[in-house]
């Protein structure tokens, strides 16, 4: 019974939305609506595929994704390692609010969080009024709609999805394993590179996934904070859906973002059964 | 190497662990630190392995400090009741690792060490792949990979089966006595520290309550917790009289009866009550049927028996 209905439940959920794309990436664009034709219905040949790879428009939207989803992954973990052990080297007591800190932004409105980065980082926002009040610097310093800003933003949306798996990692590892490292003359940093990050691995890599997966497919935090010019995926797709109403196109385009990701997990998978 | 303990204290907030305890091993022993849970014999072992820090008091090792030093640079090395063997590295890597960090590293030393382990052969093995007393063995090896002049063991046989705890008690026995290096162990089994070790400490609420060859402390207990914590001892008024000490037959001195018999394996465990209500342990060989529950008996025992107590 479970089993059937888990089935059910993804078959509606997981594979019939996928369907849909997948069919529609293969019509042809139409006025009306929905703004398309199936492929069994017209005439005209699908041209989304080709349109796809006919310039670097797609291409290079799919590659800055890439990039950008990698850098706030590995940042993410990067940064979730030294918070994780922090949290860990506190009082028990006082483990559950440090963690509570970390993910009480949450509880805030993703509109508002990025919101706050905006009125810290305009031109006339606290960070430049601050600066120019002690003369640090003459006249306003455009930080918004930056690549620094828009990372900023990355980060502060997708940390908690690396510092909460690699936190259950690293409390459930054995605490002597760092003490027999330091025993048998490791130094700190040797029994971290040593110890900690290979043994906590398999964690990290599923850290980094998470974070990675939904990063490349981002496109709100793009809009709101980062440079006007960095054409992303999720942008490109949302361009196409709605502005050009190319419905083919921009689920061409969704599949191809979908076959992207596919790839490292399957190298994860891989990894974790050695 | 000669390992000299003074006045080392520890309190956890306001509860003290270790209260001025001092302690000197002889070089080349075999120690056993033989406490209860809460004695502070774990926080012993982890103040000189460099884990905690003590309050105050000296560790001297060969007459050097070693106290203010953190863990890596202390001469001693430490295996842990866990065995916190590194699951990603190999058999042959986890013992390689303290010879790699300190630039000393040669394959045959690996080698000879799992030979001297009885081990030969599984270097490539990953510990998951071992069972209970080989990883147990591999934590051995990597602590004496460097040579260490003093060895400190947390409760090494405990996360073994009783089968096997006997002949790997045995196996330390004797790689003690090859390497010569002073095996300092943790034990909260009493069995196992008289068994092994040439030299007993009793830790009872962070002080020594006493150090000496297990046949001494264990005929001669010089408190009353002692004596009671290694075997069922009987303490009658200011002296305690070991239950294997009293005679059992129709003659005697002290007319008692019978409350309860327990079987012990190798005797017969009698809780006995003389007439005026003292209740007394007696040991009898297993080979016979113990008195039935009720009957009356005569006890007798010699009066050098009789071991005074202290405070």
């Amino acid at each position: 019974m479970i089993r059937a209905g888990a089935v059910a439940w993804l078959a509606l959920l997981v594979a019939a939305p996928l369907l849909l794309v997948l069919v529609i990436a293969f019509a042809v664009p139409d006025e009306g609506l929905p703004p398309f034709r199936l492929p069994w219905a017209s005439e005209a040949p699908n041209e989304s595929w080709a349109l796809l790879t006919a310039d670097a428009f797609f291409l290079s939207a799919l590659a800055r994704s890439v990039l950008l989803a990698a850098v706030t992954a590995l940042l993410c973990v990067g940064l979730s390692y030294p918070m994780a052990l922090g949290i860990l080297r506190a009082q028990p007591r006082l483990r559950a609010w440090l963690l509570g800190l970390c993910v009480l932004p949450f509880a805030i409105g993703f509109v508002l969080r990025m919101g706050a980065w905006i009125g810290l980082l305009r031109d006339s926002g606290l960070v430049n009024r601050l600066l120019i009040e002690l003369g640090l610097a003459s006249e306003a310093w455009q930080m918004l709609y930056a690549w620094p800003a828009l990372l900023a933003g990355m980060l502060h949306s997708y940390l908690p999805f690396a510092l909460l798996p690699l936190y259950a990692a690293l409390a459930a590892r054995d605490p002597a394993l760092e003490e027999a490292a330091a025993d048998l003359g490791a130094s700190p940093f040797t029994a971290f590179c040593t110890v900690t990050l290979p043994a906590s691995a398999a964690a990290a890599g599923a850290a980094f996934l998470l974070v990675f997966i939904p990063a490349v497919g981002e496109f709100v935090v793009p809009e709101l904070l980062g440079p006007p010019e960095a054409l992303l995926a999720g942008r490109a797709i949302w361009q196409e859906f709605f502005q050009s109403r190319d419905w083919p196109l921009a689920a061409a385009a969704s599949v191809a973002l979908l076959g992207v990701l596919l790839a490292p997990i399957i190298l994860w998978q891989r990894l974790e059964r050695r | 190497m000669s390992l000299r303990i003074e006045a080392l204290h520890k309190s956890f907030g306001a509860t003290p662990a270790l209260r001025d305890l001092s302690l000197e091993l002889p070089a080349r022993s075999f120690v056993a630190i033989l406490g209860g849970s809460g004695s502070g014999k774990s926080t012993l072992l982890r103040i000189i392995a460099g884990f905690e820090t003590a309050d105050a008091g000296r560790i001297m090792l060969d007459g050097q400090d070693i106290a203010p030093l953190p863990p890596r640079l202390r001469p001693c090395a430490m295996m842990f009741q866990s065995y916190a063997l590194f699951p990603h590295l190999s058999v042959h890597e986890n013992i390689a690792y303290g010879l790699r960090r300190a630039g000393t590293y040669q394959a045959a030393r690996v080698r000879e060490l799992l030979e001297l382990v009885g081990l030969a052969g599984l270097d490539s093995r990953r510990p998951a792949q071992l069972s209970g007393g080989q990883q147990q063995r591999v934590a051995l090896a990597r602590a004496l990979a460097r040579k260490p002049p003093l060895l400190l063991l947390d409760e090494p046989l405990a996360a073994l089966d009783a089968g096997l705890r006997a002949a790997t008690g045995a196996e330390l026995r004797r790689l003690q006595r090859e390497t010569g290096t002073t095996f300092l162990m943790v034990t909260h089994d009493q069995q196992e520290a008289l068994g092994l070790a040439d030299l007993v400490a009793i830790l009872h609420g962070g002080r020594v309550a006493q150090l000496g060859p297990p046949q001494q402390v264990y005929a001669r207990p010089a408190t009353r917790f002692v004596a009671e914590f290694l075997g069922a001892a009987n303490i009658i008024g200011n002296h305690a009289l070991r239950p294997e000490n009293i005679r059992l037959g129709i003659t005697g001195t002290v007319p008692a009866h019978v409350l309860r018999a327990g079987f012990r394996g190798e005797t017969w465990l009698l809780e006995c009550r003389t007439a005026d209500g003292t209740a007394l342990r007696v040991a009898l060989p297993a080979g016979a049927p113990p008195p039935p529950e009720g009957s009356a008996v005569m006890l007798s025992w010699d009066v050098a028996a009789m071991v005074p107590l202290g405070a």
